[in-house]
Formats: C-alpha cells, sequence, structure tokens
C-alpha cells in the first residue's frame, strides 16, 4: 500500500464524498449532519494534503497522476476554499431554499473534480476529471430551482460545456492520431523527436486549448459566463469562479507546456501559439475592463471582471511560455485572486434583495449607515481586485507585470496597465456608493450570520497581510515549477 | 537605569492622561485636574531626576568621552540607508534635557493650579507630556530622521496646545497657523536630509560631524537646515506665527514658545556646527538675520499692548540674539543664553499668566497697574526675571547676553555692525521690559473696577515654579564657564549695564504715571504689516494661480480629455455588449465562428508568421 501513500488525501477525499452522500439518503430531513460531513471531509483532505511529503514530485497509476508540490499546494487552496464557502454561505442557502442534504455532496464532487483535473498527466483523464468537475456545476447552477433565470443558467452552461467537452474530446483524438499516445509526458517525448507534418498534432492542441479558453472563459469564448453566473446560486458562482478557474488554468498551463517547443520543428508553431494567447489576453482584458464598467448587477459585474482577470493570468502564461520559471506569476495570481473573489461572493450572498431580483449594484447604497464593518470589507475586496497596495491584489497584478516586462511584452503590460485604470472605476464606483450615497428605498437588507462575518473577516485579514508581507506567499509559490 | 527612561517617562504620562481623558469623556464626567496633573507632574520630575544622574554620569567621564548610547531598535533599512532608533546623551544634549525635564516639570506643575477650573484637563496634561515626549526625542535622536520625528512631533503638540480652547475660532486658526510655518520650514529639513543622504550616505549625527563636503553643498545644506530653523525658532521670515501662538494657555507659551521648542533651532545648528562654520556664507546669513530679528521684534514688542504678546515678541528678539551668537561662530554663548532665556523667560510668562489668572483673563496691559501690594510673590519674581532679562548684575542675562556682545564684536566672524545693532537691540528689550513691568505692577491701577475686589494672589501650586524660576534667574547665569576678562571685554559690559539702565530709566520716566490708554504704531503694533505681506503674496497669489489652472488646465484640458476617454470607454463597453444577447444558440453560433476563424488564422496563413 505504500505506493499510495502520497495520494491518501485523494482517496481520503473520495471517501468522504461517499460518507456525505450516504449521510445526506439516511437523513435526508435535516441538511446539516451532511454539511457536518462535507466540512470534515475537506477538513482531513486539507490537512493530508499538507502532510504529503512532496520533496520529490511523484506519478501514480501508470503515471497519469501527479502528485507534486503543485497538485498538493492545490488541492490545500481547493479545499480551503470549499470550507470558506460551506461555513460562510450556509445561511444563504437556508435563506434561498435551496439548503439540501444533495448541495453537499455535488459541491464536493465538484471540487474533487477539480483537484483531480490538476493532477492529471493524461488526456483522458483529463476529460472525464473535466466532467466531474462540470457536471455537478451544471446541476448546482439550477439549483434555484423557482428562479427560472436560474434554470437558464443551467441549461446554457450545460448545453455550452457539452459542446466544448466535444470540442476537446475532438481535439485529444487529433494528438492521439499524431502522436500515439494520450499521456501528457509521452507527448512531450515525442515532440522532441517529431518531424514532418505536424499539421494534426497542432490542431488537436488548438482544439484542446480552445476548450479550456471555454472554462476560463477567455474571450471570444466568454459568452457564457455572465449569465451562468448571475443565475447560479451566489454560493455555487463564487465556486465556478474561484475553485473551477484555478484547476482550469492550472491544465490550460499544462496545455501550453504539452510540447518541447523548443525545438527548431516546433518553433514557428510556437510563436504563432504565443500570438494566439497574445490577442486572447488583450481582447479579455479590453472587453472584460470595457463592459465591467456599464454593469449595474453585481454578480455580473463580477463575471466581467472575472473576464478582464482572465486577460491578467493569460499575460503571466504568456510570460512563462518565454521564460517557464515564470510561472509563479500565474501561482500568486491565482491564489490572490482566490482569497479575494471568495470574500467578495460571500459579501454578496449577504444581500436579501426584495421581490428575488439579482443584487443590483444600488442595493448597496447607504450600506455605511447599516454596517460600517462591512463596507471596509467590501472595500478591502474591491481595492485588492483593483490592485491597490496594501492588499494582495497589487501583488498578483505586478508579478504578472514583472513577468510580461522582463519577457520583452512590454506593449502588453501598457495596455493590461491602462485596462486596470478603466475597471478600477468599477471597482471604485460600489464604495462610493456604499460610503457617499444614502440608501435608496429600493435597496436591499444585508444580513450575515457571525459564521460568513468570520468567513469574510479571515479571508480579508490574509487579503490584507499578504498584501503587507507577501514574502512567505512569494516564497512558497516560487518553488512549484510545472513538471512535463 | 537606562536612557529610555528619559523618553518613556513622559510616554508614559502621556498615554495615561490620554486614556484617563477618553475614559472620563465617554462617560460624560470631568477629568480631575488634581489627578492628570500630578501624575504628568510626577512623570516629568521622575524624568528630571534621571536626567540629573545622568548629568553627574556624564561630568564623571573624561572630557572627550562624555557619551551615552542606548540603540533601542532598528527603524528602517532600505537599500544602503540603515537608521536605527538610538539614544544619544552627550553634554549638550545633556543641557537641553535638563531644561526641558527641570523647567517642564515646574510648569506641568504650575499648570495644575492654572488649569484647575479647565474642561478637560487631563487632555491637556496628556498634550503636554505628549510635547515634552518629543522635545526629548529631539535632542536625544542620534540621526536625522529621529530628530526630525521630535520635530514634527513637537509641532504637533504646540498646535494642538495653541488651538487648544478650539471653541475660539482665532485660536483654531492661530493653531493652523503655526503649524502651516512650521511646515514650510520643514521643508527645509527635508531637503537638507536628503542632500545629506546624497553627499554623506549617512544620516547619523556624528558621521554627519566627520563629514567633509565640497563647499557648495555645505553652504545649500547649511542654507537649508538654517531656513528650517526659521521656522522653528521663528526667526524672519518665518516669524509671524510665535505672536499668535500666544492664543494657548499660558503655561505652553512659557514652556513650548519660550523655554524649549523655539530653541531647538539653536540646539540643531550646534549639533551640526561642524558643517554651519564650514561655510562664511552660512555664518553671515544666520548672524544677519539674528540680529535683525532681535532688532526688528524688539521694535515691535514695544508697540504691544497684550502681555502675553510683548513677552512673545520679546522671545523673537531673544531667539535672534543666539542666532546672533551662532551666526559669529560661538555656539557655545548660544546654547548657555538658551538656558538662561529658559529660566528667565518661562518665569516672565508663569509671572504674565498669574497676573492674568488674577484680572480673570485681562491681558491688556493698560487695564493692570500697582499690582504690586496685591500680587507680591509674582511681583517680586517678576522683578527678577525683569532683571535678569535686561541683563543686570549678577542677574543671569548678564552672564550669556553680555558674552553674546562681546561675541559679536569680537569674534573672527563678527564686526561692530552686528555689535551696534545688538546693544540698539538690548536698550529696547530695557525699554519695553521697563514700560511693561511699570505699567502692570507700579503706577497707578487702571484695572476694571469690578475686577477690582477680586484679585488674588496665585496658589501654591503657581506660586512654587515663579520662586524656584526667580532664582534659577538670579543664580542661572553663574552655571556658564568663567573666564578672564579683558580690558575691552569689560568696556562692552559697561556700556552695555549703561544701555540697558538708559532705556529702563527713560521707560520708568514715561510710564510711572501713566493714565488711560497710549496710543502705539499701528505698523510695529501689527508685526510691520508681514502677516498682510504674505496674505496678500502668497495666500492669494496661491488662490489665484489654483483659480487659473483650475478654469484652463483642469476645466480645459484635464477635464475634457477626460470626459473624452470616459465617453470612448462607455461606449465602446456598450458596444461590446451588444454581443451578449443572452440566446444559447447565438453562443453557440459565435464559439462556432470563433473556433474557425482560429483555425483559418493558425492554418491558412493570415498570420503574421505565416502558413505552417
Amino acid at each position: 500500500m505504500s505506493e499510495l501513500e502520497p495520494a491518501y488525501p485523494w482517496i481520503a477525499f473520495s471517501m468522504g464524498i461517499l460518507i456525505t452522500m450516504l449521510v445526506s439518503v439516511v437523513r435526508i430531513d435535516t441538511k446539516r449532519p451532511a454539511q457536518i460531513f462535507a466540512l470534515l471531509t475537506l477538513v482531513v483532505t486539507l490537512f493530508l494534503s499538507m502532510s504529503v511529503n512532496v520533496e520529490t514530485p511523484q506519478s501514480l497509476f501508470n503515471g497519469v497522476f501527479e502528485i507534486s508540490a503543485l497538485t498538493t499546494t492545490a488541492l490545500s487552496l481547493l479545499c480551503g476554499l470549499g470550507i470558506f464557502f460551506i461555513i460562510g454561505t450556509s445561511r444563504y442557502l437556508t435563506k434561498e431554499e435551496i439548503h439540501l442534504s444533495d448541495y453537499y455532496h455535488l459541491l464536493l464532487i465538484l471540487i474533487l473534480g477539480a483537484s483531480v483535473l490538476i493532477c492529471s498527466k493524461d488526456l483522458l483523464v483529463t476529460f472525464i476529471a473535466l466532467e466531474v468537475m462540470s457536471l455537478p456545476a451544471y446541476t448546482l447552477a439550477g439549483f434555484r430551482r423557482n428562479d427560472s433565470r436560474s434554470n437558464e443558467a443551467a441549461i446554457k452552461y450545460f448545453i455550452l460545456g457539452g459542446v466544448v467537452g466535444a470540442v476537446f474530446l475532438l481535439g485529444a483524438s487529433f494528438i492521439f492520431g499524431a502522436t500515439g499516445t494520450t499521456h501528457l509526458s509521452e507527448i512531450y517525448t515525442w515532440s522532441q523527436k517529431a518531424q514532418g507534418d505536424l499539421t494534426l498534432f497542432y490542431m488537436g492542441h488548438i482544439l484542446i486549448l480552445i476548450s479550456f479558453l471555454f472554462k476560463v472563459a477567455a474571450v471570444p469564448f466568454h459568452f457564457w459566463k455572465p449569465d451562468v453566473y448571475e443565475g447560479s446560486p451566489t454560493s455555487v458562482t463564487g465556486i465556478m469562479a474561484t475553485v473551477m478557474s484555478t484547476a482550469s488554468f492550472v491544465v490550460l498551463a499544462r496545455i501550453l507546456h504539452i510540447a518541447d517547443f523548443k525545438s527548431p520543428e516546433l518553433a514557428p508553431y510556437f510563436e504563432t501559439l504565443k500570438q494566439l494567447i497574445r490577442v486572447a489576453a488583450v481582447l479579455s482584458l479590453i472587453i472584460g475592463s470595457a463592459i465591467v464598467i456599464t454593469q449595474t448587477n453585481l454578480k455580473r459585474m463580477l463575471a466581467y471582471s472575472s473576464i478582464s482577470h482572465t486577460g491578467y493570468v493569460l499575460l503571466g502564461l504568456l510570460g512563462s511560455m518565454n521564460q517557464p520559471d515564470l510561472i509563479y506569476s500565474v501561482w500568486i495570481y491565482l491564489f490572490g485572486y482566490s482569497l479575494m473573489t471568495c470574500g467578495l461572493f460571500v459579501l454578496v450572498s449577504q444581500s436579501e434583495p426584495k421581490l428575488d431580483a439579482g443584487v443590483e449594484l444600488i442595493d448597496l447604497t447607504g450600506l455605511m449607515k447599516k454596517q460600517p464593518f462591512n463596507v471596509v470589507m467590501w472595500s478591502l475586496f474591491l481595492f485588492s481586485m483593483a490592485g491597490m497596495p496594501f492588499t494582495i491584489g497589487f501583488f498578483t497584478k505586478y508579478f504578472v507585470f514583472i513577468s510580461s516586462v522582463n519577457t520583452g511584452e512590454v506593449f502588453y503590460v501598457v495596455i493590461a496597465a491602462l485596462c486596470a485604470v478603466v475597471s478600477a472605476y468599477a471597482y471604485l464606483r460600489p464604495i462610493a456608493l456604499m460610503v457617499m450615497r444614502d440608501a435608496d428605498p429600493s435597496a436591499a437588507e444585508w444580513k450575515g450570520s457571525v459564521a460568513s462575518h468570520s468567513v469574510v473577516a479571515v479571508s480579508a485579514a490574509i487579503v490584507f497581510a499578504l498584501g503587507v508581507m507577501p514574502n512567505a506567499l512569494i516564497h512558497l509559490l516560487k518553488g512549484i515549477p510545472l513538471q512535463h | 537605569m537606562s536612557l529610555s527612561l528619559l523618553i518613556f517617562l513622559p510616554l508614559i504620562g502621556f498615554l495615561f492622561n490620554g486614556f484617563y481623558h477618553l475614559k472620563m469623556a465617554r462617560s460624560e464626567q470631568k477629568s480631575s485636574a488634581m489627578i492628570s496633573g500630578v501624575i504628568a507632574t510626577g512623570v516629568m520630575f521622575a524624568a528630571f531626576l534621571v536626567a540629573c544622574t545622568y548629568y553627574y554620569m556624564l561630568s564623571q567621564l573624561p572630557a572627550d568621552g562624555r557619551l551615552f548610547e542606548q540603540t533601542l531598535f532598528q527603524w528602517m533599512k532600505l537599500g544602503g540607508l540603515n537608521v536605527s532608533f538610538a539614544l544619544r546623551l552627550d553634554s549638550l544634549s545633556s543641557l537641553f534635557v535638563l531644561i526641558i525635564t527641570g523647567v517642564g516639570s515646574l510648569i506641568h506643575l504650575y499648570s495644575i493650579g492654572y488649569m484647575s477650573e479647565d474642561e478637560t484637563p487631563a487632555k491637556y496634561f496628556s498634550f503636554l507630556n505628549l510635547f515634552c515626549f518629543m522635545m526629548l526625542n529631539l535632542v536625544l535622536g542620534s540621526n536625522l530622521p529621529h530628530v526630525f520625528l521630535g520635530w514634527e512631533g513637537v509641532g504637533l503638540a504646540s498646535y494642538l496646545l495653541i488651538g487648544y480652547w478650539y471653541q475660539d475660532k482665532d485660536k483654531v486658526l492661530a493653531g493652523q497657523k503655526a503649524f502651516i510655518m512650521n511646515r514650510i520650514g520643514d521643508l527645509g529639513f527635508l531637503i537638507a536630509m536628503f542632500i545629506a543622504y546624497k553627499f554623506v550616505g549617512s544620516l547619523d549625527l556624528i558621521d554627519l560631524q566627520k563629514a567633509t563636503l565640497t563647499p557648495h553643498v555645505t553652504t545649500v545644506f547649511g542654507l537649508l537646515i538654517f531656513f528650517a530653523c526659521t521656522g522653528k525658532s521663528a526667526q524672519i521670515p518665518l516669524f509671524t506665527w510665535l505672536p499668535d501662538a500666544m492664543a494657548g494657555p499660558t503655561p505652553v507659551s512659557a514652556l513650548i514658545h519660550a523655554a524649549t521648542m523655539v530653541t531647538s533651532g539653536i540646539y540643531l545648528l550646534t549639533r551640526l556646527s561642524p558643517i554651519i562654520e564650514a561655510s562664511n556664507t552660512v555664518l553671515t546669513v544666520i548672524g544677519m538675520v539674528g540680529v535683525t530679528t532681535a532688532f526688528v521684534a524688539a521694535l515691535m514688542a514695544c508697540a504691544q499692548t497684550d502681555i502675553k504678546k510683548i513677552l512673545a515678541y520679546s522671545t523673537i528678539s531673544q531667539l535672534g540674539f543666539m542666532f546672533l551668537a551662532c551666526g559669529v561662530g560661538s555656539f557655545e554663548s548660544g546654547v548657555f543664553h538658551v538656558m538662561t532665556h529658559a529660566f528667565f523667560k518661562a518665569l516672565l510668562f508663569l509671572g504674565a499668566g498669574s497676573v492674568i489668572h488674577a484680572l480673570h483673563e485681562e491681558q491688556n496691559i493698560f487695564k493692570m497697574g500697582a499690582l504690586r501690594a496685591k500680587l507680591p510673590i509674582t511681583s517680586i519674581t517678576f522683578i527678577a526675571g525683569w532683571a535678569a532679562i535686561l541683563g543686570l548684575p549678577p542677574f543671569s542675562g548678564f552672564f550669556s547676553k553680555d558674552e553674546i556682545l562681546w561675541q559679536s564684536l569680537s569674534s573672527p566672524h563678527g564686526n561692530v555692525m552686528l555689535f551696534i545693532i545688538a546693544a540698539a537691540s538690548a536698550f529696547l528689550t530695557a525699554f519695553y521690559m521697563t514700560r511693561l513691568l511699570v505699567l502692570v505692577f507700579f503706577g497707578k491701577s487702571r484695572v476694571d473696577p469690578a475686577k477690582q475686589k477680586h484679585i488674588h494672589e496665585a496658589p501654591m501650586t503657581m506660586a512654587i515654579p515663579l520662586m524656584v524660576l526667580g532664582v534659577l534667574s538670579l543664580v542661572g547665569g553663574w552655571f556658564g564657564e568663567h573666564h578672564e576678562h579683558s580690558g575691552q571685554e569689560m568696556m562692552v559690559m559697561a556700556a552695555s549695564v549703561i544701555l540697558a539702565g538708559l532705556g529702563a530709566g527713560i521707560a520708568y520716566q514715561k510710564y510711572k504715571n501713566f493714565e488711560g490708554e497710549e496710543k502705539t504704531n499701528q505698523f510695529l503694533m501689527s508685526g510691520m504689516g508681514v502677516d498682510l505681506a504674505y496674505l496678500s503674496v502668497f495666500a492669494k497669489g496661491t488662490g489665484t494661480l489654483s483659480k487659473w489652472f483650475t478654469t484652463y488646465v483642469e476645466e480645459m484640458i484635464v477635464q475634457r480629455t477626460l470626459r473624452w476617454s470616459t465617453a470612448v470607454v462607455g461606449l465602446s463597453g456598450n458596444l461590446f455588449r451588444v454581443v451578449q444577447v443572452g440566446s444559447t444558440q447565438a453562443y453557440l453560433m459565435m464559439i462556432l465562428i470563433a473556433i474557425v476563424a482560429i483555425m483559418a488564422w493558425v492554418f491558412l496563413g493570415v498570420g503574421q508568421y505565416g502558413k505552417l
């Protein structure tokens, strides 16, 4: 059994899911036990994943499952986010009458899928993990059954996701046709000796790339995001924005480093590929930041904001394509972005709009008089989104910019910086509404449980602490390479 | 025992009184002047005892090694700059520490009586303790940033105390004026600090003293430091805040605006004297500015009717004497005068405070008179202070002032012109001080009849500091270093005593039987219109300039550009939104189109890298 030892966190996670599922069947009348077992599962997994020895990366199951500093750190992050969301949005679920015990094992399966996705070194396993992650997400998106927007979001997400899954499979089969393997490290070895007409491989590669550009909602594959974000329950939107994006970005990084592009045979294609990423990054930045300032719905606004953040991460990935050790700027971005997004979505989930309307910006008016503490929290997260100093958001942008500048992508940094200025307007406007405007008559009430306030406070504390002393985090993430 | 006790004791007092005030204010109770005053005075007196011990320990060390140092923590480390938070006590700072804690504790004691009817005594004492904490940092700091911390800190405390009675708008404005004028001077300090770092590479005071700089750098550095000193020590051109600063409680005027804070300019110049002395230009400027200030301020003092304003201009004038001493390269006589001045000017202010207290906030000297009998202790001690500032032997002012007069004539940097102006200022000093003394304590009573019968001598807490300072004003001069006097020096001495006697005699003749109110020269009374000039040139000028910028630069260029760019961004945002139709079929179509477009771009050679 000792060779399975590094996989214990994942095994424990799966067993926890089974137990949670069983519990939810046995105690179908109440959701508390499922909630508690879900939390327990995540906590145990978190501790196990932190205790795995990853000094030397290991591969399991014929090398399709990678256990390394990257995958255990990511698993810890995902578990942490899961814990935050379960604690922070418990009251929200009750309020929306979707506090079902099913919710928890679906959530856990989603997180498991995401964590396996990160570990996967084989295209087929990637596909399975992708579906394991996505199917619960489609279901969860439709959990507000009485709201047509939620149903719409679920259907839309499912159809588009299904099509894109097919695109991925098509790409994977092309790659298999070209290389005779679906195994990432074998593809890498193959690419070092590859010669002749490689069009089939390139087509397959572009297709799987597109499918993950869709997953991270890079322009022009971003259409689904605002609708799905708006319709889904806020707690699920939060999971999508953090857990699913993080996992998808890690896979995207793997796809972009799938082959040895330094070999002269592949070099021209690599240049085209970089150009493609540049265009996607710039489009995501410009379109994301331009639309974000026109939004009045909070969740749609956060959706467009996440599209512009995708642009920054793509810039970081571009830097890592030029110089592989710069991948740490992507890790820092994902870590910081997940934290502040988590806090923001828990805050959004505290709203109680009248007449089942969405959460609008106008609902924030006059919050300063009602909940001054929460205004501080909002401001901190929004400042972090805008990239202000003394928040982790400053360093996430800073390292992406640095890695781009160091690899000669100065023009794109200038565009990104201009977009940051534009989107800062969108992030500062809610603060202005909270502080400077009196409450609008139609403004929603804001109520948070002690649990959700504490989650917000803890993530705010981390966002601030890392904004002041980022050294520990940078040191940790700098040492995480991408394995071939 | 450690050096840090010196700064921590006032800090403890500050924190105690601060929290005490907050606690009482929250429960809407009046804090007790006795409790807060005793704590505040106690910590200052304890600090004074510590200071005395260190003074003794310092005097036991060999003359060239008189230095105690204690590093508390590393303050900042940025690149090559390494600033530690360290206290350093040598003979110079030891003298200042003795003045601050000694005179400071007397004034704290005096304040207990003076502020007994105040609404928020704990707040007052916490500010006073904060001031002492900052002032001690100023003189004990081992590097320029640390001195700057104290420099700014005393400015803050001074601002808080001038505007202490904040319900009165004039007092608030006076506080702001003091703060702003000081900030102008601080600019000089900051730039000097940048220069020091650039050319010396260190901000440590000992490194700076040893540094050799090029003549130009030395001159610029010295002038900037001196500019900073003109702000803090109220010299031309930044002196106008000090008369207004009299809005604060009188003990504050005595401590901050006479004895300690305003002398920090002398401390800084003396501390950096190796650099200051290296440039003749700097010395000449300091000497000229000092002696001009001494003369002009003395002239203005002759025209004032407010007892505290007279003393304020007198302080400016005496500070001018100290700068004159620095300017002729005799820093030690400047520092000596700091000490004697601290004694007699604090005494005069506290005496004035006692008079004001007795007459229920009456400050006009033409509504006083014949108070000698009713305020015996105040009048006797006040006369001691008067004798000291006039420089009558054997009072303290005699030794220090004559030393300065002698140095202005005989030092290598001195000349006859400096001496003549300084002697004229000494004559004027005798005139306005005698005018003050005679009008307040002698002659006929011009007191408002309603207040006449309430006149009372100060309580013991106020009388004791007066008496102690009276004795110090008498004997303080004997602490100086004595040397053989040449014949010429004896003549200078005699001349200055005769001048002082002359000024006093004229004033006595003029005012001994004075009745009614004197019509004083409005131009001199208003500080020679300097305030007005600053207002119309700088304040109005800045206002006009900013209006111009608002109309032309801001409106025409910035706002217009901004409006256009926001319009473009907003428009593009709405444009991009058009594709966000919400229909799943449309989305699928667009994804398909995007895939086809990318494939075409990559494989059909549309991209810049050609066909693969």
